[in-house]
């Protein structure tokens, strides 16, 4: 009745109608047998107290010995229908009366002795003695039939019968009614469960109907589905991952046999998810490393993970693919490991980069050590080679000094030791003058000055000076000076810095020439010694004087320098003495003056600014050539780009169109390449002044090979006929009034191209524009 | 110039025109603070410390600030600006150089002996304010001196 698909609802039902009704069973079972216990005492009883009442009226007939009467007493027994039988013994033990008179023997015992107290089948017997003053007269036998009792039986199970039947009814009706408090959150959450089940709906929730253990088990239920519904969504996540990623993502049993096959994998792979499901993993692992699933099925087991495991594995069409696979145990909740799950990647680009940057590595690597190699062997041929050099330039014939520009001996050849009396180890890094001073015997000597000047100029102009013969006494070790001539030169060395490193003193020791000139004067050739002696003085003497001259010019020249220079401060003075206190009346008396004197004022301002520019830039024209020039590479795109920036901070509303080519970078000195652009640029930018739009373009071209640099514009112009005078000091082609201007700048340009050994030229026609070119002569070496 | 009284600006200048365009650059700029004049470079450091004529003073009633001519007869500027630049009782003086061009030469030499600001000549109202700025001098342009009648 009880089948485990039964309803809830019937099975409580019926439990407790089950329960009721065994408990009705049992307690009734129990009464009833207690009073048939209590019945039948009773019965026997009652018939002992029958066969005792029985047993007086027995007496007579007993002691009379008249069977006849014993009958007639036992004959009133047929009253009670429930009789059976009875019988009186005498002393004797013999059958005395009976009961029915017409029983057989047989229905009674046969002696008293047998006759007992009994409860038979059907019946129930009593025995009594029949006494008479303590003397047993006889003995009476009855037996009854149980009728009553059956009738208390059948009484029994109508009222047992009804009972239950009234409390099965109760049971029924109540429990029909309570159950609902039990069954009704059991059947939500039935339906809850079948509907989540159904739908695959996470989002419903159980009504909840109280705080019980069921109210418990709702909370416990809805907490349960919330959990899931998240889980659901991490895992819709991961499989929205799974399916989107182009890693394969495989999984499969602990004997290779595939149980997931993501896209990734299909594509990887070549195999649809249906051709590989159910099958082993051994169809996608080459032949020669079958025997790694083995290694890598029993670390798994293990419960290790392999990660980034580099294999190579077949795809579908037969060819390989190198992968990079991570392989994880998936384990149960008690931590067996149940399945496999392997994520692969295709590296086969990687591995062919990694190749080719081993490759690389090991060229580089060979490039490397042949390089090390070459200049190890360099090196040492240098080490050689300068050794070498060494020895060659000190065994030289001639006679050689090697100076620092600040005139510190760094080398010497051997045959100037000799010519001088000294030693290497006596002169080296010590200064020249510390070691061949005048000879402080003549009065005369001009050696050292003469040298000092000399080395002066070399330093000053990067040009080699051929001295003229000199008297330059040596000193001996003993102190003594020797008179000693010579004809010595001196030339620079640069270094990669293109400033002066070495300065190299080579001489030609002409004493004994001299000396041999005096013999010859002795020996009688007079007049062809006379004349040789003539010319030589006359040489010597013409070249001291150009030796001096020299030195005056220089001197002359710093002179005119400082001479220009306190000159144009001078002219300052009385400059500033006008525009300043024109300025003053223009400020503190305008009010009093009439428009005339104003505007005389204003011009008087104007001359006086405008004879400070003129100076200034007399200034830096002359300055131009005393500057010292410090050749660097230029980048000429930046320095265009720079002037031009610096212009475009002078906001004066004028429309510019500026363009510039890529400009080759070229060698010279910056900041006057930088004086050069901005007056070319300024140039432009003035003579554009009345046009609309003014255009400038920078830009190179090559004319014979050689870089041109030029700048043109679509300004004033000027006429070719006066183009000579372009670059003259204070030569202007435009009036005053039309383009203001000192007339210097363009000379100050020409001074610098001519200084770097380049040209400028323009091309130009009134109105039409004018374009500038220049060059930049630049030792290639460089 | 009373012997309490403290010079609070020292101009070394020759040329009178440049003088007294300087000085009324001050006056513009409502300087109201004792001024001496040196004509020459000697006479600047005999001032500053306190020799011949100035005998008398104290060297530490230090000027606050001094301008100084470059180009000056007997001294030139560059030499009274090494003996201010190198005595540790002068040194701290503020010195302002007056050039009479924007030749890099006299600034480049100038800086190198501690120059705190140069005005480019002739002294005019802007040019002595931004001395004045470089120089933190603002108390100069106050009409009332705090030292001035100690």
């Amino acid at each position: 009745m009880l089948h485990k698909n039964t309803p809830i609802q019937k099975k409580l039902m019926a439990v407790i109608l089950l329960t009721t009704t065994l408990a009705l069973l049992v307690s009734g079972l129990g009464f009833i047998t207690f009073e048939i216990i209590t019945i039948r005492g009773n019965m026997m009883r009652a018939l002992e107290t029958r066969a005792n009442i029985i047993a007086p009226n027995i007496q007579n007939s007993l002691l009379r010995r008249e069977p006849a009467a014993a009958n007639a007493v036992l004959s009133g027994l047929q009253k009670d229908p429930r009789m059976i039988s009875a019988c009186v013994f005498d002393d004797a033990g013999r059958l005395f009366g009976r009961y029915p008179a017409t029983a057989p023997d047989d229905a009674f015992p046969r002696s008293p002795d047998e006759a007992a107290d009994h409860f038979g089948r059907d019946f129930v017997t009593a025995v009594s003695p029949v006494l008479l003053d303590g003397r047993q007269l006889g003995t009476i036998y009855l037996k009854s039939n149980l009728s009553a009792l059956t009738e208390r039986y059948s009484g029994y199970a109508m009222i047992s019968a009804t009972i239950l039947l009234f409390s099965l009814l109760t049971a029924f009706f109540v429990s029909k009614a309570l159950q609902k408090q039990i069954s009704l959150p059991i059947l939500t959450l039935a339906d809850t469960a079948r509907a989540v089940s159904e739908h695959g709906d996470y989002s419903v929730r159980a009504t909840k109907h109280g705080a019980d253990e069921l109210g418990l088990l709702t909370d416990t239920f809805n907490h349960m589905l919330a959990r899931i519904q998240e889980q659901n969504r991490g895992l819709r996540q991961l499989a929205a991952i799974i399916e989107a990623t182009d890693d394969g993502i495989i999984s499969k049993t602990l004997d290779g046999i595939i149980t997931s096959w993501n896209p990734g994998a299909e594509k990887l792979f070549g195999y649809r998810a249906d051709e590989v499901m159910g099958k082993s993993v051994i169809m996608i692992i080459p032949q020669e490393l079958v025997h790694e699933e083995a290694e890598i099925l029993k670390r798994l087991t293990r419960g290790e993970s392999i990660e980034h495991f580099e294999t190579v594995r077949l795809r579908k069409d037969g060819s390989r693919l190198n992968i990079s696979a991570s392989i994880s145990p998936i384990k149960d909740a008690s931590g067996n490991v149940v399945s496999i799950s392997k994520i692969a990647r295709d590296i086969t680009a990687q591995k062919r980069a990694e190749a080719q940057i081993q490759q690389l590595n090991a060229d580089l690597e060979q490039r490397v050590i042949a390089r090390t190699a070459e200049l190890q062997a360099a090196n040492r041929e240098l080490q050689h080679s300068r050794a070498e050099l060494k020895s060659i330039f000190e065994s030289l014939p001639g006679l050689y000094l090697v100076l620092t520009p600040e005139l510190e001996i760094v080398s010497v050849s051997d045959a100037y030791l000799n010519a001088t009396m000294t030693t290497r180890a006596g002169i080296l890094h010590r200064n020249l003058f510390d070691v061949f001073p005048d000879n402080p015997a003549d009065k005369n000597a001009d050696g050292v000055s003469n040298l000092r000047a000399s080395l002066d100029r070399v330093k000053q102009n990067g040009t080699a000076d051929t001295m003229a013969i000199q008297k330059y006494d040596v000193r001996r070790p003993d102190g003594v000076f020797e008179e000693r001539y010579w004809s010595p030169i001196n030339s620079p060395v640069f270094g990669a810095d293109r400033e002066i490193k070495y300065i190299v003193h080579r001489v030609e020791e002409v004493t004994e020439f001299m000396r041999r000139k005096g013999q010859m004067a002795s020996n009688g050739n007079a007049a062809l010694s006379a004349r040789v002696q003539q010319m030589e003085a006359e040489i010597f003497q013409s070249s001291q004087k150009l030796q001096a001259t020299n030195q005056q010019l220089e001197a002359a020249n710093k002179e005119l320098e400082a001479f220009s220079y306190s000159v144009s401060h001078d002219l300052r003075a009385p400059l500033r003495a006008v525009d300043g206190f024109s300025q003053a009346v223009e400020e503190d008396y305008a009010a009093q003056l009439p428009e005339e004197g104003r505007r005389y004022l204003k011009t008087i301002r104007q001359g006086a600014q405008r004879m400070g520019r003129l100076i200034d830039d007399l200034l830096t024209f002359s300055r131009l050539s005393r500057k010292p020039m410090l050749p660097q590479a230029v980048n000429m795109d930046t320095l265009v780009a720079e002037v031009w920036e610096e212009f475009g901070a002078v906001n004066d509303g004028r429309q510019i169109q500026f363009h510039r080519d890529p400009l080759p970078s070229c060698l010279g000195d910056r900041a006057l390449l930088r004086q050069v652009w901005t007056n070319l640029l300024a140039n432009a930018r003035k003579y554009t002044g009345q046009r609309d739009v003014a255009e400038i373009a920078v830009g190179c071209t090559l004319q014979d090979g050689e870089p041109v640099y030029f700048i043109r514009d679509n300004g004033a112009g000027f006429d070719m006929q006066y183009a000579d005078k372009l670059f003259g000091v204070f030569q202007r082609l435009h009036h005053a009034h039309e383009f203001e201007g000192t007339g210097v700048g363009l000379a100050i340009v020409q001074r610098i191209i001519h200084r770097h050994g380049g040209r400028i030229w323009a091309e130009s026609a009134p109105d039409q524009g004018a374009t500038f070119y220049f060059t930049i002569q630049t030792e290639k070496t460089a | 110039m009373t012997e309490n009284s403290i010079v609070e600006i020292l101009i070394v200048e020759d040329t009178a025109e440049d003088l007294e365009l300087t000085l009324r650059a001050l006056r513009k700029a409502n300087v109201s603070n004792r001024i001496q004049i040196a004509r020459d470079g000697v006479e600047a450091l005999e001032f500053v410390f306190c020799e011949g004529p100035h005998a008398e003073r104290k060297i530490e009633n230090i000027p606050k600030v001094i301008l100084l001519d470059l180009k000056l007869p007997r001294l030139d500027g560059v030499s009274v600006l090494k003996r201010i630049k190198t005595d540790p009782r002068t040194q701290s003086i503020p010195v302002v150089v007056l050039t009479s061009s924007k030749e890099q030469s006299d600034v480049v030499e100038s800086y190198k002996l501690g120059v705190n600001s140069y005005i480019v000549k002739p002294v005019n109202f802007e040019g002595f304010m931004k001395a004045v700025q470089d120089l933190g001098l603002y108390w100069l342009l106050l009409n009332q001196s705090p030292k001035m009648e100690s």
